[in-house]
C-alpha cells in the first residue's frame, strides 16, 4: 500500500467503495430474483385500483379531474407501461415495461404510481 | 459566534444556493429521478471541515428550506432535509477518524443523502418497492461524492492557505 501513502485516498475509503457497492449488488441481486408478476396496482393520489397483468387494456389517467394532467397506462403482453404522460420530465415514459415482481413505473410530478405483484390478489374490491 | 464567522457563512450559504440553481441549468443527465452531482454540497464540506459540524448543519438547514422555497415546493423541502441530515450526521462521523480522507467522507455522504431521500419517498408515496432505486442511487452517489469530494479537497486547501485563522 506504498502507493496511497502519499495520495488523498486512503484505506478507509476503499472501504466505504466496497460496502456500497456490495449493498448496491446486493439490492440487485434481490430485485433480479423477482418472479414474474400477475397484477398491476395503480395508485393515483393514495387511491388504489388493481389489473390483470395478463389482460391488454389501456388506462387513462386524470382525463376528467379539470386539469391538464394525464397519464395513459398500457397493459400488453404481460409488461405495463406508461405510453404518454404530461408532466414535464417524461421520466415514467421513458422507464422500461415492468413485468416482474416489485417492479415500479413512477410519475412524481402527477402522483402516479404503478407497482407489479405477484400471487394471489390482495383483497381489493374492484 | 463572532460578527466576521456570521458574515462569512451567510455568504458561503449564498454561495451555495447559486451552486444548486447552476447545477439545474445542467442538461438532466439521468433517467432516474434524484440523480445530481450535488454541487451544493462542496460549501457544505468546506463549512464542515473548516468551521464544524454545528456550523454545517446550520447551513444546510438553512440552504435546503431557502432552496425549497425558491424552486421545488414543500415537498422538495421534505425531501431535501431528510436527505441533508442523513448526509451531514455520516459525514460528520466519518470525518473524526483519520482512516477516511475527504473523499471517503464525501462518497458516504453522497451515499446517504441519496439513502435517505428514497426513506423520505417511501413515506411520502407510502410504498417500499421505491427502493428498488437505491442501486442506480448508489452508484451515482460513489461517483457524484467522489467528483464533490476531489473539488471540496482543492477548494479546502485553498481556503486554508489564503485564510489560515479562518
Amino acid at each position: 500500500m506504498d502507493i496511497m501513502r502519499n495520495s488523498l485516498i486512503k484505506k478507509g475509503d476503499v472501504g466505504i467503495l466496497l460496502l456500497i457497492l456490495a449493498a448496491a449488488a446486493f439490492l440487485c441481486v434481490s430485485a433480479g430474483w423477482k418472479k414474474q408478476g400477475d397484477w398491476v396496482y395503480v395508485t393515483v393520489n393514495g387511491n388504489e385500483t388493481v389489473y390483470s397483468l395478463k389482460d391488454d387494456r389501456e388506462i387513462s389517467i386524470g382525463a376528467d379531474n379539470g386539469t391538464d394532467a394525464y397519464n395513459r397506462i398500457v397493459i400488453k403482453d404481460h409488461a405495463v407501461y406508461m405510453e404518454s404522460a404530461s408532466c414535464p420530465d417524461q421520466i415514467c415514459v421513458r422507464h422500461k415495461p415492468a413485468s416482474k415482481d416489485g417492479e415500479t413505473i413512477i410519475c412524481l410530478p402527477n402522483q402516479v404510481f404503478i407497482e407489479v405483484a405477484s400471487g394471489k390478489e390482495k383483497d381489493i374490491d374492484n | 459566534m463572532k460578527t466576521k464567522q456570521i458574515t462569512q457563512l451567510g455568504m458561503l450559504l449564498s454561495i451555495s444556493l447559486v451552486l444548486g440553481y447552476l447545477e439545474s441549468l445542467l442538461p438532466v443527465m439521468a433517467a432516474v429521478p434524484g440523480v445530481k452531482i450535488g454541487l451544493a454540497n462542496i460549501v457544505t464540506m468546506l463549512v464542515l471541515y473548516r468551521y464544524g459540524g454545528k456550523q454545517a448543519f446550520f447551513i444546510m438547514l438553512l440552504r435546503v428550506t431557502m432552496a425549497g422555497f425558491l424552486y421545488s415546493g414543500v415537498t422538495g423541502i421534505l425531501y431535501g432535509l431528510m436527505g441533508g441530515v442523513c448526509c451531514l450526521l455520516v459525514m460528520a462521523i466519518l470525518k473524526r477518524y483519520p482512516l477516511f480522507s475527504i473523499l471517503g467522507v464525501s462518497m458516504a455522504g453522497a451515499v446517504s443523502h441519496n439513502a435517505g431521500q428514497i426513506i423520505a419517498a417511501v413515506f411520502v408515496m407510502e410504498n417500499a418497492a421505491i427502493f428498488y432505486y437505491l442501486p442506480v442511487l448508489c452508484i451515482s452517489g460513489i461517483l457524484s461524492g467522489l467528483l464533490v469530494g476531489y473539488l471540496s479537497h482543492l477548494l479546502i486547501k485553498w481556503h486554508f492557505k489564503n485564510f489560515p485563522q479562518n
